[in-house]
């Protein structure tokens, strides 16, 4: 593939990846940091997928499976607990 | 052959636009005034542009089982990005100093919430 | 629908599950095989066995005609509101300001309800964050951008007619029938 196609989504998801890091380190509340931690694992997701479909192997596609499976429960238990510091 | 390349520029033009849609969302989450605000970011042009960016590894592989497991990747996305933005909602709204910015109406708060 | 027959129907095990976990299972391993199905169907039984699900009051039916606007209109969605959150994130003044919006909601079934609130978290500006059982059910979105009053009625016909197409494409008969009448009757 033409590789100004991965020079376009390099530069794209890492200045997506850096503003999410930039939200997390900012926060300012606990949520806040669970949202940017969603969004970079998101981030991280479509760089496993745009690799393969660049280098075009199936090798990873697996990995794509499990991280949207398990993806949403790290948010899920920083709501647990935050909740239960709350009540 | 013909087929195949123009599979593989629709799924370039896939990939580009899920990316250009993640670095939206990268932009919206730092720029937006709230954390609710922000979570939209997260929930919509987060959830698409990785919707359009496995749609484009499906048509650059384009083989049977690999379409098989990026559906179920497609639809666990669909399922488990919305329990996640509504849990983390809720528990914004529940927070002990109210960080949702300025609302226009607020209808809950307005009725029940005795911390407003 | 009686209490003791949905309990009594716990531990066995149900054709339907099995089917798709074993389905899953033959996908995860990527090659069909009689081994895959064999292990497949032992791993869904187990499953079942071991892990069984709570009862889920009240039923999914699935009517293809509503399903496919459902599923049309749920995409279009999604395009739509990334696109104007998007545009929202771009533009370069300050954002408008946002509203958290009530909705009372038709249906009374648990499964329509988090079909609808998985629906809701993508359609144009709107995330729930409370919801409130009773009659009728209370849904609490918050409205991206909604800050006029006409704008946040906007915000609640949308909400409105989603619940309508999620109750026309999964509902039963008396749950449909229960929609068209009230939804009538500016509920």
């Amino acid at each position: 593939m033409n590789p100004l196609v991965g020079g376009a989504v390099i530069v794209l998801l890492g200045a997506a990846a850096v503003l999410a890091l930039i939200r997390l380190v900012r926060g300012p509340s606990t949520l806040d940091r669970a949202v940017a931690v969603d969004m970079l694992l998101a981030v991280v997701l479509a760089a496993v997928a745009a690799e393969a479909t660049l280098n075009r192997h199936t090798t990873t596609v697996p990995v794509l499976l499990a991280l949207a499976l398990v993806g949403f429960l790290g948010s899920v238990s920083i709501v647990r607990f935050s909740a239960r510091e709350g009540d | 052959m013909r087929a195949g390349e123009f599979a593989d520029a629709a799924s370039a033009v896939c990939l580009l636009t899920g990316c250009a849609l993640a670095f939206v969302a990268g932009v919206g989450l730092l720029r937006f005034p709230d954390t609710l605000s922000r979570m939209h970011t997260v929930a919509k042009p987060q959830v698409l542009g990785l919707l359009l960016v496995t749609l484009g590894l499906g048509l650059r592989l384009r083989s049977g089982i690999d379409i098989g497991m990026l559906v179920m990747v497609a639809f666990f996305q669909l399922t488990t990005v919305p329990v996640a933005t509504h849990l983390v909602g809720h528990a914004v709204y529940r927070l002990p100093q109210l960080p949702t910015g300025d609302l226009a109406i607020d209808e809950l708060g307005d009725g029940a919430d005795p911390k407003r | 629908m009686t209490v003791g027959r949905i309990r009594s129907r716990t531990r066995r095990v149900l054709p339907l599950p099995v089917g798709w976990l074993t389905v899953v299972w033959v996908a995860l391993w990527g090659t069909l095989t009689i081994a895959n199905v064999l292990t497949g169907l032992v791993v869904a039984v187990l499953l079942q066995v071991l892990l069984p699900l709570p009862p889920a009051p009240g039923r999914l039916v699935f009517r293809p005609f509503g399903l496919v606007r459902f599923v049309v209109r749920f995409a279009l969605d999604l395009v739509v509101s990334s696109l104007r959150v998007a545009w929202q994130a771009l533009w370069p003044g300050r954002l408008p300001r946002s509203s958290v919006v009530g909705v009372a909601l038709a249906t009374r079934s648990d499964v329509l309800l988090t079909l609808t609130v998985l629906a809701l978290n993508v359609i144009p500006g709107s995330i729930v964050v409370e919801i409130r059982r009773g009659r009728p059910t209370m849904l609490f979105i918050h409205a991206l951008g909604a800050d006029t009053p006409a704008s946040v009625e906007a915000a609640r016909r949308a909400v409105v007619r989603l619940e309508a197409r999620v109750v026309a494409a999964f509902g039963t008969r008396e749950e449909r029938a229960v929609s068209t009448g009230t939804s009538g009757g500016g509920r």
